[in-house]
């Protein structure tokens, strides 16, 4: 059953189904790394724009929060695909400029960028409240300007704490992906999908695909734990633990 | 549309069916004849949802081109029993479960919109052909492209894995035109990414293509492609090793088409407007459709 199926030719005839679950693979990793550093920058931007002080900073954070967690992610998917090419020629024809698969997966990295840095945003400006008010007012005391504030004291200790809670989220990225399909991306769920329709043995298909994704999955965490570790702090919250 | 399912039902079965497969054909001795007549009761298995061949109106009833079909079967099954008390009886199958129930005596007719292949001769049997679709692709109809030769180097919308993308695949071996296949989700999206421009042409199964022009409301806004890619049989779906049966189905088709009763069916469901929307499909038989009716033949693909 399982390895005869997979050594069948795919349904574009262009090799096995084996090599279709692999380059699904390597497409949907390809798309995770992007979306994540794309939500990570976003994110902390956001979060910290969230956190401010001044409402004119603070405001806009909480829409874009509010809008990219509250809709969920299969309509957004749909919307930039599907509505906003309509609703906007010039963004209709730049997507149509690109070759297919380039524009479904720059979508979808956008889509699951925008999407996870939202939730990052919330993690990130949960860090920032959780260092003890006495840091800035001892570093402001010492002289340090906002900015120096923010990024030499707060920031790091924030990200610290967040990472914990962004492992999961990275892992939600890998999951999150598989939505991709609906409009269509040839990632690994489409693949394995369409090696269930057309050989018949959905067993190997999505048994397969629950490898990939589950190694993905595990991939990114064992990295994050690295990071974890790597700038852990002696004597603060996560040191020294796994 | 036409997915390629029957090796997945036949796992589907061996998977979550083995008490079905058990009794499988249990209904066979005797045949379905003897079976109706004990139970006083044949039964029809259409489908919820296909448009406009086998589906639910807005009371629940089932309702289509292959359900009327079925029904003048099932008249005559009344007749041949030399009985007027045979009740009709209705069960709603879906792709995965269509050859099970068939195959257990809970349907006794599959009256839905299946295509009738070779493989799944394994499985059941398959009445003369009642319909044929074609694989075709439809543009808009102001585009420039009038020959399917001239989609080289253009995107196409295509439904994943259908027989359109296998096709399409072959086409591209074949000819090494460059055509560049989007995937859409499913029908509507592949229909709605042709019609907005984003891609040159949608390829699919003629008839269901035909469904998404006539919910536009705009049948003249668009037109298909002459190449067919493939030609697909529909066909009623019965029990195996009942020749006694699916002779007489065979005769009530073949005798609705010889005495172009079946013209005035075909018109009821693909040239008028239908329940529950009264949209019109707009789909006049093809030639191979046509031919169908002209010289009825029960050969798979």
């Amino acid at each position: 059953m399982a390895i005869a199926s997979l050594l069948q030719p795919n349904i574009e005839g262009t090799g096995t189904w084996a090599g279709s679950l692999l380059i699904g693979t390597g497409l949907t990793a390809g798309v995770v790394a992007a979306s994540w550093l794309t939500a990570a920058a976003l994110g902390i931007a956001v979060g910290l724009a969230r956190t401010s002080r001044r409402a004119v900073i603070a405001a806009p954070a909480r829409a874009w929060i509010e809008l990219f967690r509250n809709v969920p992610l299969l309509v957004q998917f749909l919307i930039w695909y599907y509505a906003l090419p309509e609703a906007w020629p010039g963004f209709k024809q730049a997507l149509m400029r690109l070759d297919v698969p380039v524009g479904q997966a720059a979508i979808a990295v956008l889509c699951l960028g925008l999407f996870t840095s939202a939730r990052v945003a919330e993690q990130v400006r949960a860090g920032l409240l959780a260092v003890a008010p006495g840091q800035a007012l001892a570093a402001r005391a010492l002289g340090l300007r906002e900015g120096q504030v923010l990024w030499r004291v707060l920031l790091p200790q924030a990200l610290r704490r967040v990472l914990p809670p962004l492992t999961s989220e990275s892992m939600n990225l890998v999951k999150n992906s598989s939505v991709a399909l609906a409009i269509g991306l040839p990632e690994l769920f489409l693949r394995s999908k369409d090696m269930g329709e057309s050989t018949g043995d959905y067993v190997t298909a999505f048994g397969v695909a629950v490898l990939l994704y589950a190694a993905l999955a595990f991939a990114v965490n064992r990295a994050m734990v690295k990071a974890e570790r790597a700038v852990a702090l002696p004597g603060t919250v996560g040191a020294g633990r796994s | 549309m036409r997915t390629f399912n029957v090796p997945s039902l036949v796992l589907a079965c061996a998977v979550a069916c083995t008490t079905v497969h058990a009794t499988a054909d249990a209904a066979a001795p005797g045949g379905t004849l003897k079976k109706v007549a004990d139970a006083g009761a044949i039964t029809i298995g259409y489908r919820e949802a296909s448009i406009p061949f086998s589906y639910i109106d807005d009371h629940g009833q089932a309702i289509g081109y292959t359900v009327d079909i079925c029904r003048r079967v099932a008249e005559a099954v009344g007749r041949e029993l030399g009985r007027s008390d045979i009740k009709i009886r209705y069960q709603a199958m879906g792709p995965a479960n269509r050859i099970p129930l068939l195959r257990n005596g809970t349907i006794d007719l599959g009256c839905g919109q299946d295509t009738h292949t070779v493989a799944r001769e394994q499985e059941v049997a398959f009445s003369t052909t009642v319909f044929v679709e074609e694989v075709q692709a439809a543009v808009r109809a102001e585009s420039p492209v009038t020959h399917f030769a001239q989609l080289a180097g253009k995107t196409v919308s295509v439904n994943p894995g259908t027989t359109a993308v296998e096709l399409l695949g072959d086409y591209e071996r074949a000819h090494h035109t460059g055509i560049r296949i989007q995937y859409g989700r499913d029908s509507g999206e592949n229909f709605l990414l042709m019609n907005t421009g984003r891609t040159a042409a949608n390829v699919g199964d003629n008839i269901a293509i035909a469904g998404q022009i006539a919910n536009t409301g705009h049948p003249e806004r668009y037109r298909f492609l002459p190449e067919v890619l493939r030609a697909e049989p529909y066909a009623i779906m019965l029990r195996r090793d009942d020749p006694q049966f699916k002779a007489l189905v065979d005769r009530v088709v073949t005798g609705l088409m010889r005495s172009g009763e079946i013209e005035r069916i075909y018109a009821k469901w693909f040239t008028s407007p239908i329940p529950p929307r009264g949209v019109n499909m707009h789909f006049e038989p093809t030639p191979a459709i046509r031919k169908a009716f002209a010289a009825p033949d029960d050969r798979g693909v």
